[in-house]
């Protein structure tokens, strides 16, 4: 769980500074995932150092990914019926 | 018209180039005021919810664990119930061929009683798979709710999404730069008055402790009942497309599901707990 954690954190800095083309939204959902492995992982005291590293990771990559949102998410939806 | 990846392009962060009305820019660089308001808003309920598990003497662990896993069946949920509701609308031959479809169609589109449903689903999952008892988690996570949903709408007051009716009293807004609301027309702050009212369930229910327990009991379903029955009334003033079905908006409709299915629990409790007391004598 812990390096799962940190690897899922890792991911979601990298997508939320960089975008990978059409993969942004995964960034918040991959940092949340992070963030509950990463509390379930320091109950292993052997690999707690690990699991905190993944938990911070994972925060900050949720952090940032949230952050590039524009506007309510249910009006984008609107915008994109509309397009259709 | 627009292609659907033109129409979420208009809307996503603009980066490295320039700024625009929407965020604050830090050089280069643009940071939509929505997206720090939704920061604001998830820092504020985490630290309103680690002193909650404090005050009660709970494991903030636990917390964040079923936080995470209403937070991922949130997601899910306002994403079902928004391709459900967009059913027609959606290319599906694109939907499995075109990467760029896909995106644009998983970045954008997501319906808050979705959400709600959802976020209880996972919630539940997640105290099953992680074998937490949630129903105190739940409660004591109740005015947390309201605190993260009322920065989002301060967020959305700021982009000028989910804008309200035309109006001309006190308070009224007008937008001249938002690419969601109508440029130069003064409307009613309906964003604003959700986010008053968030606040203020918030705070009310930040204070609620049932006295027989000493702990709050019923957070969850008061802020349910609460939150539906002023979306109900709200719903009027909104003035972006709502969609409408026999003269509600489809909000209004899950707006009175949601109070119907909270007073039909609060009905089997009250009868409940009064056979119990029958009971003992």
């Amino acid at each position: 769980m812990a390096v799962a954690s940190l690897v899922l954190g890792i991911l979601s800095i990298l997508i939320a500074l960089f975008g990978f083309g059409s993969l942004w939204w995964l960034g918040p959902v991959l940092g949340i995932v992070g963030i509950v492995l990463g509390v379930q992982g320091k109950k292993d005291y052997a690999r707690r150092g690990l699991a905190q590293a993944g938990f911070v990771c994972s925060i900050i990559g949720t952090v940032l990914s949230l952050l590039w949102y524009v506007a309510c998410a249910a009006l984008l939806g609107g915008l994109m019926a509309w397009a259709f | 018209m627009l292609s659907v990846e033109d129409s979420i392009s208009s809307v996503r962060p603009a980066r490295g180039e320039g700024g625009d009305a929407l965020g604050l820019q830090l050089g280069n660089l643009v940071i939509p005021y929505y997206g720090l308001c939704i920061v604001a808003g998830v820092s504020a309920a985490s630290l309103a919810g680690w002193a909650q598990t404090k005050l009660y003497r709970k494991s903030f662990d636990d917390l964040i664990t079923i936080a995470g896993c209403a937070g991922l069946g949130g997601i899910l949920g306002a994403k079902l119930l928004y391709l459900a509701v967009s059913w027609n609308h959606i290319d599906w031959a694109r939907f499995w061929t075109d990467a760029s479809y896909l995106s644009a169609l998983m970045s954008g589109g997501f319906v808050f009683y979705g959400g709600v449903l959802g976020a209880l689903c996972g919630a539940w999952a997640g105290g099953k798979i992680f074998r937490i008892s949630i129903r105190d988690y739940v409660q004591l996570a109740a005015p947390c709710i309201p605190l993260g949903h009322a920065f989002g709408r301060l967020g959305c007051s700021l982009a000028g999404c989910c804008y309200g009716i035309a109006y001309s009293g006190p308070g009224a807004v007008t937008y001249e730069n938002s690419p969601f609301a109508p440029t130069g027309v003064s409307l009613f702050p309906v964003q604003l008055t959700e986010s008053v009212l968030e606040f203020v369930l918030a705070g009310l229910l930040f204070l609620y402790t049932d006295r027989h327990i000493g702990r709050p009991k019923h957070g969850l379903e008061i802020y349910l009942g609460v939150y539906a029955a002023f979306r109900f009334f709200l719903e009027f003033l909104r003035g972006d497309e709502r969609g409408e079905y026999l003269g509600l908006s489809t909000s209004q409709w899950l707006s009175l599901a949601l109070l119907m299915t909270v007073g039909a629990y609060a009905a089997w409790n009250i009868c409940s707990r009064r056979r119990e007391r029958r009971d003992n004598g």
